[in-house]
This record gives C-alpha cells, sequence and structure tokens, in this order.
C-alpha cells in the first residue's frame, strides 16, 4: 500500500511538475513586451507652432496629448485619450472644453468630466518652456 | 462518490462523453472502435483491457512518432505565429525578434524547424518500410494511399514554411524550390493556382503563410484522421514479430506515448541547444548567396529534371508521383515475391540517395 | 578669310611648326576658330619663312601678355555668345598676382596657369584650370601650401569626391585674396554654417567680433585643416589661455566628455562586431549607433559654443543610446551562455522523467496481472 502511494505520488508530481514548467515557460513566451524604447518620453515642439486658435494634438512615447496654449503664453498638456471607452477627444475651442465623439462625453479644460458617461480626470502631463521651444514629458 | 464521479454523472446525464472520447481517440489515442452507446465508464474500461500488438516496437513506433511530431509542429507553430508578421516589410524583423529577443522564442523556432525536418525523414522513412512490409496488400490501399498523401502534403507544408522567415537562406531556397516545382506538369498548375505564380513578391507571402497555417495543416488533420480510421478498421499489419506479447491500451500503450513524447521533446531540445538555426539577414532578391540550393528532400529531382531532354523529365516525376499514389491496385500483380519487394525498397532507397547526392552537387 | 584659306593657314603653319600644332589642335580655341593669326600675326599662307613671319607678326612678349589675352576676353561682345565672364584682367590687374606684375619676374599671367597652346575647357579632364588640376596648377608656385593643402582633411575628402573646397572655393582664381581674419569665419561658413551660428552664440564669437581672434584658422588651421586636431587642446586652447586658468579647464572638459563619448560609441561598436560572430542578428542595432554618432557629430559642433550644458545635452543622448544597446547586448550573450547549461539540468530531469513512468508502468502492469 504504502508503496503504491509513493510511486504514484511520485508520478503525479512529476506531471504536476511538468505541467508547471511548461505554464512558466508558455508565460514568460507570451508576455514579451515590446520595451519602450524611450525610458522618458518627451516631445519638443517650437512655440510659434501652438496658438489659441492653434493647438496641437500630439504623441508623448506611446500616448496621445493634447498641447494648447492658453491665454498670456500658459501651455498645458493633457492626455486625448477618453477615460470611458478610449476614445480620441477633440478641442472645442469656443467654449473651452474637451468632447468625446463616441458618447459625448465632456471634459473642462483642466481635464475634469463635467458631463457624460467618463467620470476619471484626464492625465495631464509636464510643460516647461525653453528658449522658443516647448518641451511635454510624462 | 468522489467529486469526480459526481461530475461525470452530471455531464453524462447531459452530453455523450463516449462520443467525445471517440473523436479525441479518433487522432491517435486509441486505436480500437468505440461504441458510443455505452456510458463513458464503460467505454473506458473496455479500452483500458483491450489488447493491442505492441506498437511501441519497431515498426509501428514511426506511425506514433509522425503523430507527436505533427502535435508538436501544430503547437509551435501557434506559438510562433503569436508573434510572426507575414508581411514583406516585417516578416523578417519579426522572425528576428523571435530568435532573438523574445524569452524561449529561440527554442520554439528551432522546435519547430527541427521538428519539420525530421517529419519529412521519418515519413520517408515510412513509405520504405510499407514497401518493405508490403503494406500496400488488401485491405491496407488505402493505408498506402493516404500515407503518400501525408507525405506530398507535408512536403508542400514545409516548402510554404520554408519561405516564412524570409531571410536570405528562405528567399532563395524557395526561389529555387519553385523553379524545380515549375517544372513538372499537373503540379505546377496547380502550384500556380494555390499560390498566384512563380515569383515572390507581397502577396505571395500572405498566400504562403495561409497555406502554411491553415490549409496544410487542415489538410493534414483530416488525411490523419482517415489514417486511423481504416487501422481501427482492418487492425496494424501483423507482422512477424518476434514475440507474440499483446499489451493492454491502459497501462501500457498510453505509457509508452507518454514516454515517446518525453523522447522527442528531449531530441528536439538537444538539436534546438546544439544546431541552432542561424538567420542570414534579410533577404537580398538583387543577391543571391553562394551555396545555397533546393531544401535537401527535393535534391533528387534536380538531376530527373536538368538531363532528360525535352522536357520529359517533368513528365516522368509526375508520372512517378501518379504510379506511387495508384501502386496498390497493380503493384500486387508484378510484386508478389516477398524478396523481390525487399530488394527493389533497398534499391530505390539507394537510388534516391545516389540521385539526391547527385543534385547536391550540381545545385 | 576665305574658308579654304582658313583650312589651308592651319596646316600651313603647322608644317614648320608640327609640335606646336598638333598640341593646339586639342585645345579649345582651335575648337571654336581661334588659330595661329588670331595672337601671332603673319601670313598663314606661304611656306617661306620670310613671307609667313612678315605681316606684323609677333611672338608676344611676357609682359603684354595680360593685355593680350583681355583684348578679346574683356570684350563682353565677343564673350558674350560663350557665356564667359569678362572680368579677369581688371580683377588680375587689381589682385596680388596681377598688380605690378611687369615689374616682378615671379609674379605670374594668364599663360602660367592657363596654359598657352594647350589650353583647354574647364570639364575637360587635362585642363589645367580643370577643378581636378587646379590644385597642382596653384602648387607651381604655392609649394609650400600645396604639401599643407595635400596632408588635410579637405583633400582627403576631396579625393572621394566628397563636397570639399580646393584653391579656387575659398580664393577667387583672379582675385586671389589674402582673407582678412575678420572675414575667414564668414568663408568657414558659407559650408560650416551650424559650426560658425554656435560659435557666434559663445564666448569665442563675441571675443572675435571685437578683437578679430580667435579665428577659424587660429585652431583648425588654414590649409592644414586635420580631423580632430582641436582636441589637442594644448596645442589649439593652449596658445591663448594659460594652462590653469579657467578657460582651459573648460576646454580639457570639453575635450574629455567628446573623447569619452567616441570611446563609448567605439566600445559598443567592438560588441556589436562581437555578438555578429556568434552569431547575433545585430542590423537593428548597428542602425540605433549611426543615430549615436549622430548625436555625437552634433555635440562636435555644437563645442564652438563652449557651453558645457550644451554638449551635455546631446552627448548624453548619444550615451544613452550606447548603453542600452550594450546592456541589451550583453543580456542576450549572457542567456546563451546559459543554454547550454539549462540543457544538461533539462536532460537530467526528462530522464528522471522517464525512468518514473516506466517503473510506474511496470508496477501498474504486475498490479493488474496479480488481480
Amino acid at each position: 500500500m504504502e508503496r503504491r502511494n509513493f510511486l504514484r505520488n511520485i508520478f503525479g508530481g512529476t506531471i504536476i511538475l511538468w505541467v508547471g514548467g511548461i505554464f512558466y515557460f508558455l508565460l514568460s513566451y507570451l508576455s514579451y513586451a515590446r520595451k519602450g524604447k524611450e525610458v522618458f518620453p518627451r516631445v519638443k515642439i517650437p512655440s510659434r507652432e501652438i496658438s489659441p486658435s492653434k493647438p496641437a494634438l500630439i504623441k508623448v512615447g506611446e500616448e496621445h496629448v493634447w498641447l494648447i496654449e492658453n491665454e498670456g503664453e500658459i501651455f498645458s498638456a493633457i492626455s486625448a485619450v477618453c477615460t470611458h471607452k478610449r476614445c480620441i477627444l477633440e478641442w472645442d475651442r469656443e467654449s473651452k472644453r474637451f468632447i468625446c465623439p463616441c458618447h459625448k462625453g465632456i471634459f473642462d479644460k483642466e481635464g475634469n468630466p463635467i458631463f457624460g458617461p467618463p467620470s476619471k480626470p484626464l492625465k495631464r502631463f509636464n510643460v516647461f518652456k525653453k528658449g522658443d521651444e516647448i518641451i511635454v514629458s510624462d | 462518490m468522489s467529486p469526480i464521479k459526481k461530475i461525470i454523472k452530471w455531464l453524462e446525464e447531459r452530453i455523450n462523453l463516449t462520443e467525445i472520447f471517440s473523436f479525441f481517440s479518433a487522432f491517435g489515442l486509441y486505436y480500437g472502435e468505440i461504441d458510443t452507446k455505452d456510458s463513458i465508464e464503460e467505454a473506458l474500461k473496455k479500452a483500458s483491457i483491450k489488447e493491442l500488438p505492441p506498437y511501441g516496437k519497431w515498426p509501428h513506433v514511426l506511425g506514433i512518432l509522425t503523430f507527436l511530431l505533427f502535435v508538436f509542429q501544430i503547437i509551435t507553430g501557434m506559438l510562433l505565429a503569436f508573434y510572426y508578421q507575414p508581411t514583406l516589410l516585417s516578416a523578417y524583423e519579426s522572425t528576428r525578434e523571435i530568435i532573438r529577443d523574445i524569452s524561449f522564442g529561440w527554442l520554439i523556432f528551432n522546435i519547430h524547424r527541427w521538428g519539420a525536418d525530421l517529419l519529412i525523414i521519418i515519413l520517408i522513412f515510412r513509405i520504405a518500410r510499407f514497401f518493405y512490409h508490403q503494406v500496400w496488400e488488401k485491405p491496407r490501399e488505402l493505408f498506402w494511399i493516404i500515407g503518400i498523401a501525408i507525405l506530398i502534403v507535408s512536403m508542400g507544408s514545409f516548402l510554404t514554411g520554408k519561405l516564412l522567415p524570409f531571410d536570405q537562406n528562405s528567399y532563395w531556397s524557395t526561389v529555387r524550390n519553385l523553379e524545380i516545382i515549375e517544372k513538372i506538369p499537373l503540379i505546377a498548375s496547380i502550384f500556380n493556382f494555390l499560390v498566384g505564380g512563380f515569383l515572390i513578391e507581397e502577396g505571395t507571402i500572405i498566400r504562403f503563410y495561409f497555406l502554411h497555417i491553415v490549409v496544410f495543416p487542415l489538410l493534414l488533420w483530416i488525411l490523419f484522421y482517415l489514417h486511423f480510421s481504416t487501422v481501427r478498421r482492418v487492425g496494424l499489419s501483423a507482422l512477424e514479430l518476434k514475440k507474440e506479447e499483446k499489451i493492454t491500451f491502459y497501462p501500457s500503450h498510453l505509457f509508452s506515448l507518454l514516454t515517446a513524447t518525453f523522447i522527442i521533446i528531449f531530441i528536439l531540445v538537444t538539436l534546438s541547444v546544439f544546431f541552432s538555426f542561424r538567420l542570414m539577414g534579410k533577404a537580398d532578391p538583387l543577391k543571391t548567396p553562394s551555396g545555397t540550393g533546393p531544401s535537401w528532400f527535393m535534391l533528387f529531382l534536380i538531376p530527373v529534371i536538368e538531363y532528360i531532354p525535352w522536357g520529359l523529365g517533368g513528365f516522368l516525376v509526375l508520372l512517378l508521383l501518379i504510379l506511387l499514389f495508384l501502386f496498390p491496385f497493380f503493384g500486387e500483380r508484378i510484386f508478389r515475391s516477398k524478396t523481390l519487394t525487399k530488394v527493389l525498397t533497398f534499391f530505390f532507397v539507394f537510388l534516391y540517395l545516389i540521385l539526391s547526392f547527385w543534385g547536391f552537387r550540381i545545385k | 578669310m576665305s574658308l579654304l584659306s582658313i583650312i589651308l593657314s592651319i596646316s600651313l603653319c603647322g608644317t614648320c611648326h608640327p609640335d606646336t600644332n598638333s598640341i593646339f589642335q586639342k585645345s579649345i580655341h582651335n575648337t571654336e576658330g581661334v588659330h595661329c593669326v588670331s595672337c601671332h600675326g603673319g601670313d598663314p599662307n606661304t611656306l617661306d619663312e620670310g613671307k609667313a613671319h612678315s605681316q606684323n607678326f609677333r611672338k608676344i612678349p611676357r609682359n603684354l601678355i595680360p593685355q593680350h589675352c583681355g583684348s578679346c576676353h574683356s570684350n563682353p561682345l565677343l564673350m558674350k555668345p560663350y557665356g564667359i565672364s569678362t572680368d579677369q584682367l581688371s580683377l588680375y590687374l587689381s589682385s596680388i598676382h596681377g598688380k605690378d606684375f611687369e615689374k616682378s619676374p615671379k609674379k605670374p599671367v594668364c599663360t602660367d596657369c592657363h596654359g598657352v597652346h594647350e589650353i583647354k575647357k574647364k570639364d575637360e579632364p587635362e585642363g589645367l584650370t580643370n577643378p581636378f588640376n587646379v590644385v597642382r596648377t596653384c602648387g607651381k608656385c604655392h609649394g609650400i601650401i600645396l604639401q599643407e593643402y595635400l596632408s588635410s582633411y579637405h583633400y582627403e575628402a576631396w579625393k572621394e569626391r566628397k563636397n570639399s573646397p580646393i584653391c579656387v572655393t575659398c580664393h577667387d582664381p583672379h582675385l586671389p585674396l589674402k582673407f582678412k581674419t575678420a572675414d575667414i569665419d564668414k568663408l568657414c561658413g558659407r559650408c560650416h554654417s551650424i559650426s560658425r551660428e554656435s560659435f557666434m552664440d559663445g564666448p569665442h564669437g563675441k571675443f572675435f567680433y571685437d578683437k578679430g581672434v580667435p579665428s577659424c584658422g587660429d585652431c583648425h588651421g588654414y590649409h592644414s585643416i586635420k580631423r580632430s586636431r582641436t582636441l589637442e587642446i594644448s596645442g589649439t586652447c593652449g596658445k591663448c589661455h594659460s594652462k590653469d586658468s579657467k578657460e582651459f579647464k573648460t576646454a580639457e572638459k570639453l575635450s574629455t566628455m567628446l573623447l569619452q563619448t567616441k570611446v563609448e560609441i567605439e566600445r559598443t561598436e567592438k560588441i556589436l562586431d562581437d555578438a555578429e560572430k556568434i552569431p547575433i542578428a545585430v542590423e537593428d542595432y548597428r542602425a540605433r549607433i549611426e543615430e549615436a554618432k549622430t548625436f555625437l557629430m552634433e555635440a562636435l559642433i555644437l563645442t564652438h559654443s563652449l557651453s558645457v550644458e550644451k554638449n551635455e545635452e546631446t552627448l548624453e543622448k548619444a550615451r544613452l543610446i550606447s548603453k542600452e544597446i550594450e546592456r541589451e547586448i550583453h543580456e542576450k550573450m549572457r542567456n546563451l551562455k546559459w543554454r547550454r547549461f539549462g540543457l544538461f539540468v533539462f536532460w537530467f530531469y526528462i530522464f528522471l522523467t522517464i525512468f518514473i513512468i516506466m517503473r510506474y508502468k511496470r508496477w501498474l502492469i504486475k498490479r493488474r496481472s496479480e488481480k
């Protein structure tokens, strides 16, 4: 009886180890993520290209960002991805709000949701001016 | 009642488990016929005590090996498909990523590559031994025909897969392979239709890819199923066995299968580590590297096609192929004597090797 | 003159002067219908020496050559159809080559550079004014400068058919200025515009604007410009700044930074070469190291502004790329080494498994046959 359980347990254990090994192996194979080439993504734009009437939709690393000039040369960089279902937001110049074309969600110019399905605010990016360039970074 | 038994009872009231078991076993797990009217417990019990000739022994082991290798190819192929991109622009880069950057990617790629080579070798071996043991005699004609079909479709799979990494070696050996196939009359037209011409361009890769991961594997699954089906009906050929040793399905056969699986894993992994395949740089249609030629099992066709004048070489090959397929229907009349077949087997194998070496020299 | 006599006139002069004639046949003057008589006078239709050398026949003396050539080449009505400019004589006469040339036998006249009877167009390979031959033509008199130029990087690049200056690129051939140092930066800046911009941005630029030093040539040389010579700072920066001055320390810092980055990039390239031998495919890494080299080149040019921060910013990018590549390649080479070891562990485990399976199977069969 003891022999039977021992051998069967060893056999079972071996099979379980193999199955576990294959799981680990599959996991590490399938979860390869293309490492982002830029460790700290940042984007430089000449400031003459941004004006209150002409904001820019740029990409910082892999993320889409709206770069807007407010009155008085104050720039803000806010994520352009709606926190509801990831659609790209549009900027309404007159009312100074972000509007999502998918479900008509609205964010104010700081990125706070004020109407519609979205409940989480938009991510803000760091902006600083250097000479006549604007640098946006994560 | 143990929890497993409870689950099985619950399932059996709702679905015919024996039918599902017979479906799975149709692909080689079990070589007998299963009566789907039995309950699963009875079916399993009958299966476990069913007596079989010792398959683990030579020469039937070739069949099991083929199927196991095929399963390995399917599994590694699926894993590769997660990362491979079949476009002109990124085929090479995605393959390089698999081999160089992804953890264990090199292992999967090499297993797939070596598995393909081994599969073709074993299939050729099988045909030779079918001939040797006269396995085309009634009632095994279908067995033979399906065996030849499996070999041809596997070769097609190999050739279409060869192009996919799109490095210098793949590209140019595919060009040479296509050049040979172009000269065989009927096959060339079928190929032309399937692949869309004999030039390698953007559309070619996608078609090759589709053939390689959908069409040929599906065909092979069907052929394997038919192959097993005919064995289930006629039984395996009884050879002059040294010991009339019958074994039961459980535990002997099942565990032999398990052992065989591990041995195959061992061989494939060892080959992958010691004889890794190297990428030879991105395919450059303007620059042919020296030393490339067609795939090794196509080499024997080169002398036949080159040295028989007036394009008759291609016709000869086609004739040979048709004869191979229809062999059981006239073979019995010609090859009655057993010693003749045995001698002829060696002669054909020898001829194949000589032609291959000749092809290698003049490639 | 009739066509016949024109034809006859060539052949008749050439009867007594065959060597000169054969040279002259290949020249552009001959092609365009300017023959022996046009310059030398005389009668081309006779073989009699006395008659041939009559009729205001002349051998043109050296001091009259510029006027003589200028009689056609300064005439716009004659030169217009050919599109040749007509300012050469006036430029020449106000240049250092031409001023009071009668008095100094060393000064060149037209024929010294263009040839006498063998004058060819600029684009013909044997023409003395062909850009590929100009260097030797000027070098006939300016031997020392020729040697300096031949040892320079400008000449090396010129040989490789790159866009590089020769004598006449900087010095107009008919008015070859010895440039005032205050104008040199504009001259060099014609091609090296970003270097000039950085230079003018930095402290040297302001100093140069006021005082005229340091000019491009003060550090790089004028004709013997070599790559990276300026990195030997004691020879260049040390000429004006003493070794323990703040400026010299900045120079040291800058040159160390640049050399360090260069060494790092070379080291990464060597690692790529090693990796390629294994073999690991490295084409994409090579493209990235080219990016790093571009950043280094940018930094080298930015050095003219003498700002350590600006250089640091650019060099940091180059170094980041280099480090990243090295890290990734080392990781891959490490993984390769582990493969064999992993394989042996794997073997052990497989054999163990097979052994266990076989024992279990045997035991099951025994148990079954016992039942």
